[in-house]
């Protein structure tokens, strides 16, 4: 198991590693002078190649790759933002925390909402709950979350004056941008638990638990869905990652301070070190939090615990013999 | 079927006769046909198709013709889905504008499942180190969101560009095909036809083509079915902050964003922009559940 662990955070830290090579990579081929972009269309040639050699644009590529990586990594400085004239680590910093209760919050409201929903449907297949739920996925899984996000503000905030549109300050401002972040991933997380319990509903133990006379609740909640679950909990990780790309729109239509509305300020200005910093932070986030879903995987599913148990032994099954 | 076995066994060759006209297509085409919900989708696709096609002859004022008398006019007989900032009939514009939504929509999830394809099938087949390059490659471009590759891939092309939009587009969701394709790889490569077409000496592009293809392209048909509706979806999303195809063109995100600086007052320039992508999404999803359930009955639940 630790080997597992091991194999597995070595991989995570090359992701992050590779991701954010790939991302300076490509802004590095992004057309457009920096230093136009900076100063603007005026600016004489000599200003212009004060501002490169200062930006330490007027180096070699892999020169420049080295320093932005010893600087991200080993000094923790992602640069300047160019028009702000802040640390981007300190505005990530400030941000951070308010794009992640953001994606947080909707994820829970999200899970709690459809994993119960999915399973429902699955355990009364072919009935009405069933056919509902499988609609309502279908209809909620079509609508387009910035669009659900402006019904909201329209009926809530222009209409019945409730709630706020946008900023930040008091959980109300939260209560838009999570209820239509979540009404997307529902749909999804119903659907795909309806299908992940449909499997074990005929499995045998399930037949057998009923024929030892199992009251059909502790069927469902002690033999059913530890079993139908496990894939469901990948699901949730990947829909919270998806929920974090999905709050850049979100944050822009909510004008809400997080990381995604930084992005993109950023995207519309071309503050490159701002649009680089964010992408490395979500990235990060992102793998680390991959890396969690599949240790929380191997810990609850003991068939991979096996699997790699047995892999380690065959290997030295194999050499004891050579 | 060798011809030696036509004059052999006539009996048993007019069986296989009867089958044969029943192949996989075609049973699945059947099999659609049945599925109403699935057929409601596709009538619905190509409803809107046949209305973007035609829109010159079914819309009833110029995309791009303002009037500046009817400002911002709430719907009205005369502009059912009322007017813009600028004058214009939105309903109008909402049917040119499936023009770009469809086709950019239908596009990106084209290059972006054959790209998938291709290098699915190389990971898969080659296997080794090269699967091993690839298939890193991919987990690096999946710890990045698909909407924040899709928006990094806009940037570079910048904007304004209708093949940079369908390239970002499609490259966007690209890890999680070719991880999808190159399991289906994996599992065509232990079946026995493969085994013997590799031990008759078949090329290696022969056998990718004539035996590996065939054999996952219905996986990947479906794939791309589903994904063109939330390709459709991500280009709104882009196009609302500021990338992707732009204001002036009628295209439905496009159409939205700009209405969301008059939100206060006019709804409408946002209401029925987003209803429209919607109910565009919705039908791609009923097709593309149908197509599932029509190609490969074995996932139906």
């Amino acid at each position: 198991m630790l080997r597992y662990v091991l194999q597995r955070l070595l991989m995570t830290i090359f992701v992050i590693i590779a991701a954010a090579i790939l991302i300076f990579t490509v802004m590095y081929f992004v057309p457009g002078d920096p230093a136009k972009i900076i100063l603007g269309p005026e600016a004489t040639a000599a200003d212009l190649a004060d501002v490169r050699h200062q930006l330490g644009i007027d180096r070699p590529f892999l020169v420049q790759l080295g320093s932005f990586m010893y600087n991200t990594f080993i000094k923790f400085d992602m640069g300047t933002s160019w028009f702000r004239n802040t640390s981007v680590f300190g505005g990530m910093l400030e941000r951070i925390p308010r794009t992640f209760l953001l994606g947080f919050l909707s994820i829970v409201l999200t899970s709690l909402v459809g994993i119960p929903m999915g399973v429902n449907a699955a355990t009364h297949h072919r009935k009405w709950q069933d056919k509902g739920v499988i609609s309502f996925a279908m209809v909620f899984m079509s609508v387009p979350e910035f669009w659900v996000a402006l019904l909201f503000i329209i009926f809530f905030s222009l209409r019945l004056n409730i709630l706020p549109s946008f900023g930040i300050g008091s959980w109300k401002n939260y209560v838009l941008p999570i209820l239509s972040g979540a009404l997307a991933g529902i749909g999804g997380i119903a659907r795909y638990t309806r299908s992940c319990v449909l499997e074990v509903v005929h499995a045998d133990y399930i037949t057998t638990a009923r024929a030892k006379g199992v009251m059909e609740r502790k069927v469902i909640y002690q033999h059913m869905l530890p079993n139908a679950l496990i894939p469901v909990l990948t699901n949730v990780g990947t829909s919270f990652t998806r929920c974090i790309g999905g709050t850049i729109v979100m944050e822009k239509i909510f004008s809400f301070p997080g990381v995604g509305l930084y992005l993109s300020d950023a995207i519309a200005s071309r503050d490159y070190p701002v649009i680089r910093g964010c992408v490395i932070v979500i990235a990060a986030f992102t793998a680390i939090l991959m890396l969690l879903v599949d240790l929380s995987y191997g810990y609850v599913d003991p068939r991979i615990k096996a699997q790699y148990v047995k892999q380690s032994t065959k290997k030295g099954k194999i050499k004891n013999v050579a | 079927m060798s011809p030696n076995s036509k004059t052999i066994l006539p009996e048993k060759n007019q069986v296989r006769k009867k089958r044969k006209k029943q192949g996989m297509w075609s049973q699945a085409v059947v099999r659609l046909f049945h599925d109403k919900l699935g057929m409601v989708g596709l009538i619905g696709i190509l409803a809107l198709v046949l209305i973007s096609v035609c829109a010159p002859l079914i819309a009833p004022f110029s995309p791009t013709e303002m009037d500046l008398k009817f400002i911002n006019a709430a719907p009205s007989l005369a502009h059912p889905f009322g007017t813009d900032a600028l004058g214009r009939d939105i309903l109008s514009r909402l049917i040119y504008g499936g023009r770009y939504s469809l086709a950019v929509g239908f596009l990106a999830s084209v290059v972006g499942q054959f790209a998938a394809l291709i290098l699915g099938m190389i990971a898969g087949y080659a296997g080794g180190k090269v699967d091993n390059a690839i298939m890193r490659t991919m987990d690096v471009i999946m710890s990045i969101p698909a909407t924040m590759i899709s928006i990094i891939v806009a940037m570079t092309f910048g904007t304004k560009n209708f093949i940079g939009t369908i390239v970002a587009l499609g490259l966007g969701g690209i890890a999680g095909g070719v991880r999808m394709c190159r399991g289906l790889v994996l599992t065509v490569r232990q079946e026995e036809y493969l085994r013997a077409a590799q031990a008759i000496n078949c090329s290696t592009p022969r056998i990718l083509f004539r035996h590996v293809f065939p054999n996952i392209i219905s996986v990947m048909i479906i794939g791309m079915a589903t994904g063109i509706g939330n390709m459709i979806m991500v280009a709104a999303g882009l196009s609302v902050i500021g990338l992707g195809i732009q204001p002036p063109a009628p295209e439905w995100g496009a159409m939205l964003s700009a209405g969301r600086d008059y939100i206060t007052h006019y709804p409408h320039l946002v209401i029925f922009p987003g209803l429209v992508i919607f109910i565009c999404v919705f039908f791609f999803n009923l097709l593309g559940d149908g197509l599932r359930d029509a190609i490969d009955p074995k996932l139906r639940k």
